[in-house]
């Protein structure tokens, strides 16, 4: 019998390992073309196994067989079933980003020398996945390779007492939290906002690791159904909140892998820092963030399930009914605070985000996008933020004073491109638009006040640190600029462009040293890299600039920051007399070394 | 060689004499190896610690090396080492050993330390042993060791403190080995096993060997593209994630941090403290890894009585630079840097003869400097036939450093001075008593067992002897008072004695 109705069903509904015996069942957007790996539009799993040197046969999505039950069942020892977990998971992260920033994903394009020395910017189709690519307990984003590349290991897990423990396999692309957050490093990357461990200060790199492990676990608490099978509400709001918690910190150990995240969510607060200077694991300071915002959620969950039971009069007899609708409440709240910590990034600085920029984005994205503050959401996060000690005199980003007007983009036209090929070219060709109107003539239409309001130097002024061209002109790059179509809370479209500028300065230890090469000293090697920078947002219909999110470039402040980091930076550098020992290759593999419970089969 | 100058209050002691209030550091000069000789002061005997007793491999006349410091350390301490310490299993510690293993025989060991990474009796340690095992020729060293120690125990960092038999006012922390976790061990011994492939955790029904996958619907485009793409720069190979630095991979560095890392502490009759530094070949990942302990382990951080690493590192006096002085063997910020007692002192193993042929950068230059300046010149290096200079101290600061030295053909010594309670003010303090107590019942248990050798038993002689003594003055018994009652009468009924 032909099919009447040819559309294409929206979703595609694929078995997941879990922890419980049930089975687990995301809905991920339909793609039509997926062929077998599964390769789709924005992924392709690759299931090579260097260490066994030998690939697994990869599995067809789109065989009946599949389509028919949810995807493959769920039986040990079969590599498919983690090709199909993994698949799922990865583009379960970049359908949250694509609703939540209102675009679509753009990987970063792969930088290729040419023969005459200049460099090209090439475009990637997919992000790579290598499900079992390495033995041990890690899994990392490799920028190089643009490509997730997830490890395997043995673990000894304790039998009946007394007996030896049995020896198994955990498989770290089974994990959803891990998942998520390598997929989230790599959609950072595209959005050109990826932080490197070389470059950036640790608190940077914190604010990074720590919204990659809020996310993974966010994700977590909104697929429908997971709630209301794992967690038994009570009439109690304290009793919730623990249970709530004490899942996280199940959810979250993969991720956590540092015992310090888990040690976190439910802890009393302490400072955001101590007060002098001592070890201090990266991941241990993303932890404040994962238990702010978890704070944050808790709060939201906490007045949407009370309003519930008010209005069903809080009865002694607590059916099941009553339960999958406080779930279904609490779920509604994971995925707006998961939208919220999305949107926030499209807020932050372009480099050196600390956890108040980031706190700020976050406020100022859901005052754009949901404008009143009817459910108390925005008071929610900035307690809970204060909680932990992140606290702001200003909480939302101040407007740009009016003479900011960046003359080049006037002429700019919206384009909708018919493939992200085309996309990715219609915003290279903006990029290098703008950056040789700023290079060429280098008011620009912008007086200098505007520039420092930038955070960036213009011209032949400024320190001799800052990047220049052959002409001694201050370098602007600019590394991303994407129209934004985000929907609000209420349902009105916001279109807005998202710029990102940046300029690069050497940085050196010594402030010495500092001020004789911002004085033009003759140049030598540098000990970090600084960045300044930008992000306008700006209103397409009116081209209005409505915020500018800036890290100067001259500050003295984050020169400072900098320094401090590049001498707590824990592998390179730490040592004497290793200078320019480069270990920027896989900069998440030394991140993410030391993990512990993955799932295993 | 010059020889210090001699216009001091306190002398060392010589081979003979007795220590006091000084903890004599005897390195040894064999060349690219390390070896230690530690005196503390006791009553009746001293306290022989040996750290490592080893060379590299190629050193000319090693064995002959060897044995003579084996002679050596056979007559200073007169055949009875309390401790012997093994950091790790490198030639360059242990292959004396074996080298001068029968004189090494005609010697008592009371106990042996090792890392945990040695212990038979621990599941980690044994899987990461088990994929190295066949290349592990420093393994007889260690069984050696194990046979003739009398006990044998194995330290983990965060260990500690532990006393020093009879030895009043020193006690020893462990900062190293680092635990690392199940799973960075397991890392270890996955990454660093045999170079073969290992089996597919898979059924062989769906595994796809790489010539087939080469024709493979599928993957035959991670071969190769069908236009220009280039393919190779996203493939993944064993090769490519090995070059990744990293304590997990680095074969070499990963022995090194498996160094059983002690701080000796040397507490003076006024609550002075002296940290020895000997780490071993530990590196900066085992370095950062010691503050993540505290003694005792559940203590507040902040509290003042809290050990930590940070104070361990100011308290240091002495510091035995790691692993030759390489550039990753001593970190900047959460090490050297943390380092600043006004009397720190180096002590380095230097043969850069020996690192030119190995093509090492031993030592670092940049470690160098910066050791000059944290010390302002107190480096002494196994290499040099003279005192340093110091040109850093003040006068009266070089004289009592250059007194604190002497160098030999064979060795160098630096004496840490730390003053203890005179033997007055140590029969008024009874918390020194309890070091003693603690020997004393040990050498009572030998002498029941009929074990004690003679100079035990003098040394039990003496601390009965100093015992009652104190009894006597600090706490008489109802029994004394009328023994001593008794005394007096019998005394006014003799004539009074002649003068």
């Amino acid at each position: 019998m032909p099919l009447m109705n040819k559309d294409e069903p929206l979703f595609r509904r694929l078995r997941i390992y879990s922890d419980s015996a049930s089975d687990l069942i995301l809905k991920i957007p339909w793609e039509g073309e997926l062929a077998p790996g599964p390769r789709g539009e924005l992924v392709e799993v690759i299931d090579f196994d260097p260490e066994s040197d030998c690939f697994y046969s990869p599995v067809d999505l789109n065989s009946p067989l599949v389509l028919a039950q949810d995807g493959l069942p769920r039986t040990g020892g079969d590599p498919q079933f983690h090709q199909q977990t993994v698949y799922a998971l990865v583009m379960t992260t970049l359908w949250h980003f694509e609703q939540a920033l209102g675009r679509r994903i753009q990987w970063p394009p792969r930088s290729i020398e040419k023969p005459d020395g200049s460099r090209s910017e090439q475009f990637v189709d997919r992000l790579r996945v290598y499900p079992h690519g390495f033995r041990g307990p890690n899994a990392y984003y490799s920028p190089s390779k643009l490509a997730l590349i997830m490890g395997y290991f043995g673990v000894d897990v304790p039998a009946a007492p007394a007996g030896d423990p049995v020896r198994t396999t955990s498989f770290t692309c089974l994990s959803h939290s891990t998942v998520a957050h390598e997929t989230v490093h790599a959609i950072l990357d595209g959005l050109g906002r990826l932080a490197r461990s070389s470059d950036s200060s640790v608190e940077e790199l914190a604010v990074q690791e720590g919204m990659a492990d809020v996310i993974g676990l966010l994700q977590q608490f909104a697929v429908p159904g997971l709630l209301s099978r794992s967690v038994t509400f009570t009439s109690d709001p304290g009793t919730n909140e623990r249970l709530l918690e004490d899942l996280a910190k199940c959810l979250a150990q993969p991720v956590g892998l540092h015992a310090e995240l888990r040690s976190r969510i439910g802890a009393p607060a302490g400072p955001a820092r101590p007060a002098e200077p001592r070890m201090i694991k990266l991941q241990d300071r993303a932890a404040v963030l994962v238990a702010a915002i978890f704070q944050c959620f808790l709060a939201i969950s906490r007045a949407r399930t009370e309003r519930l039971l008010d209005l069903v009069g809080n009865p002694r007899d607590f059916g099941s009914n009553l339960r999958d609708a406080m779930a279904a409440e609490v779920t509604k709240s994971a995925s707006h605070v998961l939208e919220m910590s999305i949107r926030a990034i499209d807020y932050c600085p372009p480099v050196e985000a600390t956890y108040v920029d980031y706190l700020r984005a976050m406020v100022t994205a859901d005052i754009d996008l949901a404008g009143e503050d009817e459910r108390g959401y925005r008071t929610a996060l900035v307690n809970a933020f204060r909680r932990f000690g992140i606290a702001a005199s200003q909480t939302e980003l101040r407007r740009p004073s009016a003479r900011i007007a960046l003359g080049p983009i006037e002429g700019i036209q919206i384009n909708l491109a018919s493939s992200r090929k085309l996309d990715f070219e219609h915003e290279m060709e903006r990029c290098r638009m703008l950056e040789s109107a700023l290079a060429a003539n280098h008011h620009s239409g912008l007086v200098p006040d505007a520039v420092r309001e930038m955070g960036l130097v213009l011209g032949k002024e400024g320190p001799q640190t800052i990047e220049r061209n052959d002409d001694g002109l201050a370098r602007i790059s600019v590394d991303s600029f994407r129209l934004a179509r985000r929907t609000g809370r209420r349902g009105h479209q916001a279109n807005d462009w998202v710029i990102l500028m940046s300029q690069a300065r050497r940085g050196y230890v010594d402030p010495d040293k500092q001020k004789a090469q911002d004085e033009g000293e003759e140049p030598e090697q540098e000990d970090f890299n600084m960045r300044g920078g930008c992000t306008l947002i700006v209103d397409a219909s009116t081209l209005e600039i409505r915020y500018c999110i800036s890290k100067d470039v001259l500050s003295e402040q984050t020169l400072d920051r900098r320094r401090r980091s590049a001498l707590d930076r824990v592998p390179e550098s730490a040592g004497y007399g290793e200078k320019g020992r480069k270990q920027d290759d896989e900069p998440f593999f030394t991140l993410r070394a030391g993990l512990t419970g993955f799932p295993n089969e | 060689m010059s020889k210090p100058r001699q216009r001091t209050s306190r002398k060392p002691a010589t081979n003979g004499e007795r220590l006091r209030d000084q903890v004599r550091v005897r390195m040894y000069r064999a060349g690219l190896g390390e070896c230690f000789l530690l005196t503390f002061p006791r009553l009746g005997v001293p306290f022989h610690m040996l750290i490592e007793c080893g060379v590299i491999m190629g050193t000319p006349n090693a064995v002959d090396r060897m044995k003579s410091i084996a002679r050596d350390i056979l007559a200073t301490t007169a055949g009875h080492l309390d401790v012997v310490v093994a950091t790790h299993l490198h030639r360059d510690k242990v292959s004396g050993f074996v080298q001068a293993q029968d004189i090494f025989k005609q010697m008592r060991v009371s106990q042996v330390w090792l890392g945990w990474t040695e212990n038979p009796h621990d599941a980690h340690a044994r899987r990461i042993n088990a994929s190295s095992e066949p290349s592990r020729p420093n393994a007889s060293a260690v069984e050696f060791l194990r046979r003739i120690g009398e006990r044998v125990r194995y330290w983990s960092g965060g260990d500690g403190p532990v006393t020093l038999s009879g030895v009043a006012g020193a006690r020893v922390f462990f900062l190293g080995p680092p635990r690392m976790g199940a799973n960075l061990s397991e890392a270890l011994s996955n990454i660093e096993g045999p170079r073969d492939a290992t089996p597919s955790p898979f059924d062989g029904s769906y595994q796809i060997s790489r010539k087939t996958a080469a024709t493979h619907p599928v993957y035959a485009a991670y071969f190769s593209s069908a236009g220009t793409e280039a393919v190779e720069w996203r493939q993944i190979s064993r090769k490519s994630l090995a070059s990744i630095p990293r304590l997990v991979i680095n074969r070499d560095a990963a022995a090194n941090n498996t160094s059983l890392v002690m701080a000796i502490e040397l507490i003076g009759a006024h609550g002075e403290s002296k940290v020895l530094l000997f780490p071993g070949d530990a590196q900066s990942e085992s370095w950062f890894s010691w503050h993540e302990h505290r003694w005792p382990a559940d203590a507040p951080p902040d509290d003042q009585n809290t050990i930590t690493c940070r104070k361990i590192l100011e308290r240091t006096a002495l510091y035995k630079v790691s692993h030759y002085g390489s550039s990753n063997g001593t970190p900047r910020q959460f090490g050297l840097e943390m380092m600043t007692s006004p009397e720190l002192t180096a002590m380095i193993v230097v043969d850069e003869g020996m690192a030119k042929k190995k093509m090492w950068r031993l030592p670092a230059p940049e470690l160098m400097a910066a050791l000059e300046r944290k010390t302002r010149g107190r480096i002494i290096r196994s290499d040099r036939n003279s005192v340093p200079e110091a040109g850093g101290l003040s006068g009266p600061e070089r004289e009592q450093f250059h007194n604190s030295i002497r160098v030999s053909d064979l060795y160098i010594e630096y004496f840490v001075s730390i003053p203890q309670l005179t033997a007055a003010e140590r029969g008024k303090s009874a918390a020194n008593w309890t070091a003693a107590n603690e020997r004393r019942v040990y050498l009572v248990d030998k002498k029941l067992a009929g074990t004690i050798r003679p100079e035990e038993e003098a040394e039990l002689r003496e601390i009965e002897q100093l015992m009652e003594e104190y009894l006597r003055t600090t706490a008489p018994t109802g029994l004394g008072l009328i023994e001593e009652l008794r005394k007096t009468v019998e005394e006014a009924k003799r004539p009074a004695p002649r003068r």
